[in-house]
């Protein structure tokens, strides 16, 4: 690449802080929430005239509720990396014989697919509930893993689908005729071509079973079993709520999936260094 | 035959000692209830009176607001299944629904209606059945800090003896330094601005009006109650006699913290402020003859697996067990046999200031239904652009909203 | 990339021509059969079978529940729920639109929330992309633009309340600092800014989600491409207009298709924080359902807004297929 301009750099620099800093800044006034009592950031958390900090409210929601956080925190992380896996791996799957093979009514059955992904969770609520009953899933992980698995294989798969249409068809058709079949073909040559994107399917897929809230409210209903979202509104009270105890819990729900993201960004950065590398 | 006669020796044990043994096989009845907290704190000395009075009953607690309630028992009472044996909701409505479907167990017998203040059990009468009792409750009141009045040398709003002494006293309220405004007005999802309705309709309209409005009988749009919000709330809301809209917990907080003069909020809130012995204050309006009070309904799912076990901690909920919980303060009985010397001192501090006034139902808790969802929002509305032409229409929707709700609650 | 450096067939390692718009080579002598093949199968049937008994056939069922009586859900009563749908003033209030005095009605508002959240997401989206590829040191700085895809329904009414109070929240304060008193207001309790409020918090949650998105497309592009610009003497802009933009174009479908469809059906937002309000000015249609159907009772009703919202969320879906069909 041509060399830059220092002034150039510095500014980009200082844009992609501006934003970052935009970005997080609601995200502080929760985070101050949780250190700070109530009555000091009622009226504006960047206020500083009274300052107490304090991690009690971490504590209380962790081990001191009626329904301590740790452990819904466990039961959120262990359903969510299931939750993201399943789809990930039948959906990709999906959007490879869909992208490359021939299927009769391909485009509608695309339509269709997507479609579903614009009906609320509630109006499946019954009839999927009457199913999971029927297979003895109800108050079982598997119930949460299988209607996020479920709900997400539509954008899982017009997702990828994507991404392999855009894929070098050159490739695969050089394999071909070497021989491999199209199970090889999946597995070594087009998921390694993908997986920036299949990160991404992955990161954000786990994100959102992470946030459900509706399939485990239905659910789970056992209390070892209730997930991290479930038990943020069970720190509200009917008048009263506890603004501490809530951003604290806010803060913990938050911050596993931020861990996740962070620790995965390498990933990204390594599928992006050829592209970058001042070469 | 040397087996039979074991059998038969241990059934004749079993039989001599049974009530014994079956105390000893312990049963766990599964609750949801909103409370958390605070509000928990008040609740637990109930459920641990309980346990200790029926040693084989042990009860499990979970919190659960009544939007997510209702989603969870639509899906479990279609397979029927309940993820509780004994539920609290402020949803009548949906008890009412639920048990027409034949989801919730007849507790017919298990309670004498007459205990229980007039409107807060009635509507679980079906036929001759009884589907739901009234648990604890709270009033639609006008509170203060009387510090507030004591530092600024102003007198109480108790004190206030007409409409126009009341008004000149929040005139004078504005000006004192560091005052948003006289009045503070809730925000968040939504049920405050009514608390400030019922109450405007109980001093400025009287039962008549007020169980009219209730049933039905009278429109919104009528021109009575036009007038009263003409003439009575609109000055007041285009005068800025009430401030911007604050989340539930940051108005009570600014007005004990001496930035509203007054809030119209519930006596649930003496649990939020710090001395509610000493400074919280409540006041009737000059002129105020009656009181709004709302209430939580307890019911019993019929799908329970211990329906004897679960109506007995019903029974004893909404008896001994209301006693109990309004020690934890912040709450009112529903049951009248609740002696007042069980109050905390706040709370008997306000009910000596209403005992002199009746005693009238929640109007969109007991309409419920849309209503309810219709008028919280249609007097947010109102709020932010009080003018006539917004009265009007709010007052459409809102009759229009009532009488919908009333006939399908009438079927 | 592997590309760059493999021996891929057709982009040699020198520079190769700029792609114009299209990336799959011409394959016209190669047509594929058209016969299913038993690899095929194995490769949809895991997705399809677990979509069709758990997503298919409650959708159908919940659906055909528009054309029933709220009262019993039995009795058949033709498309007489939509047409009471429309007399009301919930879903289209006609008059205040004439006047142009919000509440305008859950449609419209759906629409206006389309038509200002999908180009500032995803416009903002693409350019933390294309800034922050350029970072690779600063990778941690994109967690604090994806922070608001993190933060679940929930916890968002926690964070509008920091935005968008009077009190608490920043941006009114900011406009008072600014000297627009008349920003300085709870934005959630007036009308006028109510829905407004909701849509730019959406915007903060939703630009991560397009930013990653751009992100993994980004960094997907040959680099042999970018070279074969930068040798033909293209400026940023032209690289940009010409190389990368057209190959973005999958992204950007795959981001409006998912940016429409949660538009049309978001409902945790409204339902945390301004419960539609006031007077039904920041309502919208996934709200209105879960109203009709869980806080009226009226299914038959509920099931007729979700058929509308997924014949609304249909357009862009079949254009969009339609489109990578004919690209492909």
């Amino acid at each position: 690449m041509t060399r830059e301009r220092p002034a150039l750099a510095a500014a980009r620099v200082l844009a992609a802080a501006a934003i970052a800093l935009a970005w997080i800044l609601p995200f502080v006034g929760i985070v101050m929430g949780s250190l700070r009592p109530y009555g000091e950031i009622v009226n504006g958390w960047w206020r500083t005239e009274e300052l107490h900090l304090s991690l009690e409210n971490y504590a209380f929601v962790l081990g001191g509720t009626s329904i301590p956080m740790l452990r819904a925190l466990w039961n959120s992380f262990f359903s969510s990396i299931l939750g993201a896996a399943f789809p990930a791996l039948f959906g990709s799957m999906a959007a490879y014989a869909l992208a490359r093979h021939w299927i009769p009514l391909k485009g509608p059955t695309i339509a269709v697919l997507l479609s579903l992904m614009a009906i609320p969770g509630q109006m499946i609520a019954i009839p999927a509930f009457k199913l999971l009953n029927s297979l003895g899933l109800l108050d079982r992980f598997a119930s949460v893993i299988l209607m996020n698995t479920v709900t997400a294989l539509p954008w899982i798969i017009f997702f990828m689908l994507n991404v392999i249409k855009g894929q070098d068809l050159n490739i695969e058709e050089a394999a071909k005729i070497d021989g491999a079949s199209d199970y090889w073909i999946y597995a070594r040559v087009v998921m390694p071509q993908s997986y920036p994107s299949l990160l991404s399917v992955g990161i954000l897929q786990f994100v959102w079973s992470w946030d459900s809230f509706f399939w485990p409210l239905v659910c789970l209903f056992d209390v070892r079993k209730l997930m991290a979202t479930q038990v943020v509104p069970m720190l509200r009270g009917q008048f009263i709520q506890n603004w501490g105890a809530l951003c604290a819990a806010s803060v913990l729900v938050v911050s596993v999936p931020v861990i996740l993201f962070v620790a995965f960004q390498k990933y990204y950065i390594a599928g992006s260094v050829g592209f970058i590398s001042d070469k | 035959m040397n087996r039979t006669l074991k059998r038969a020796l241990a059934a004749a044990l079993v039989a001599v000692s049974g009530l014994g043994l079956a105390a000893q096989g312990v049963v766990t009845l599964r609750m949801i209830a909103p409370w958390a907290d605070k509000e928990l704190e008040g609740f637990k000395p109930v459920l641990e009176r309980f346990e200790q009075l029926n040693p084989g009953i042990k009860v499990e607690y979970r919190t659960g607001k009544p939007e997510d309630t209702a989603t969870i028992l639509s899906a479990q009472f279609s397979v029927k299944k309940t993820p509780a044996d004994i539920i609290d909701t402020s949803f009548s409505a949906f008890i009412v629904q639920e048990a027409r479907k034949g989801n919730i167990l007849d507790i017919s017998g298990a309670v004498d209606i007459k205990d229980y203040r007039p409107g807060s059990i009635d509507q679980f009468v079906i036929g001759r059945k009884l589907y739901g009792v009234t648990s604890i409750g709270g009033l639609d009141i006008a509170e203060y800090n009387a510090k507030f009045y004591r530092d600024n040398k102003l007198p109480e709003p108790k004190d206030a003896k007409t409409w126009e002494d009341f008004l000149a006293l929040m005139d004078k309220v504005r000006k004192v330094p560091g005052v948003k405004a006289p009045i503070g007005t809730g925000g968040g999802v939504g049920w405050t601005n009514t608390t400030v309705v019922q109450t405007f309709i109980n001093t400025f309209g009287g039962k008549a009006m007020y169980n009219g409005l209730l049933v039905g009988s009278i429109s919104w749009e009528s021109p009575e109650v036009k007038k009263l919000f003409r003439e009575r709330l609109l000055p007041l809301l285009q005068g800025k006699y009430f401030g911007e809209p604050e989340e539930n917990a940051a108005v009570t907080q600014n007005m004990w913290a001496g930035k509203y003069g007054l809030f119209f909020g519930g006596t649930t809130d003496s649990l939020k402020f710090p001395s509610p012995a000493g400074d919280y204050s409540v006041c009737l309006l000059p002129g105020q003859k009656a009181i709004s009070m709302w209430t939580d309904f307890w019911f019993i799912p019929a799908y329970t697996e211990h329906p004897k076990e679960a109506l007995k901690l019903m029974k004893f909920l909404a008896t001994e067990g209301q006693a109990i919980q309004v020690k934890g303060g912040g709450r009112i009985a529903t049951y009248t046999k609740v002696p007042l010397s069980n109050y905390p001192a706040a709370e008997q501090k306000i009910l000596k200031i209403i005992g002199s006034v009746a005693v009238n139902p929640d109007i969109d808790d007991i309409i419920g239904g849309k209503f309810q969802t219709v008028m919280w929002d249609q007097l947010k509305l109102l709020w932010a652009d009080p003018t006539a032409d917004t009265l009007d229409s709010v007052l459409a929707e809102m009759q229009a909203a009532s009488v919908e709700t009333l006939k399908g609650s009438a079927k | 990339m592997s590309l760059g450096a493999g021996p891929g067939p057709s982009i040699g390692p020198g520079p190769a021509p700029l792609p114009a718009g299209r990336r799959e080579p011409a394959r016209a002598g190669n047509p594929r059969p058209r016969r299913l093949k038993a690899e095929t199968l194995v490769f949809v049937l895991p997705a399809f079978l677990l979509v069709s008994v758990f997503l298919l056939y409650p959708v159908v069922k919940s659906l055909l529940l528009s054309l029933y009586s709220n009262e019993d859900g039995k009795s058949f009563v033709g498309l007489a729920n939509f047409a009471a749908l429309f007399r009301g003033r919930d879903i289209v209030n006609l008059r205040n639109i004439l006047r142009l005095r919000p509440p305008f009605g859950a449609l419209p508002n759906n629409l206006i929330w389309i038509a200002i959240h999908l180009p500032l997401s995803m416009s903002l989206g693409l350019a933390c992309a294309l800034l922050m590829i350029r970072l690779p040191r600063l990778a941690f700085l994109r967690t604090f633009v994806f922070v608001g895809m993190l933060v679940p329904g929930v916890v968002t009414g926690i964070v509008t309340l920091f935005l968008f109070e009077k009190g608490a929240g920043m941006i009114p304060n900011l406009f008072h600092l600014i000297g627009i008193e008349g920003l300085y207001i709870n934005w959630f309790s007036h009308p006028q800014t109510a829905l407004l409020a909701l849509i730019l918090t959406s915007v903060w949650t939703w630009t991560g989600y397009s930013m990653v998105v751009f992100l993994a497309a980004l960094s997907g592009i040959p680099q042999s491409y970018l070279e074969a610009g930068i040798v033909d003497g293209a400026n940023a802009w032209q690289l940009f207009r010409y190389v990368k933009l057209p190959l973005l174009r999958s992204s950007i479908g795959t981001i409006v298709v998912m940016s429409v469809i949660q538009e049309l059906t978001g409902f945790d937002l409204v339902y945390s924080s301004t419960y539609g309000g006031p007077g039904g000015a920041s309502n919208v249609m996934g709200f209105q359902m879960y109203l009709e159907a869980f806080k009226y009772f009226k299914f038959g009703t509920g099931s007729a807004i979700a058929t509308l919202i997924t014949l609304t969320a249909a357009v862009p879906i079949v254009l969009n297929v339609r489109n990578s069909a004919r690209q492909a």
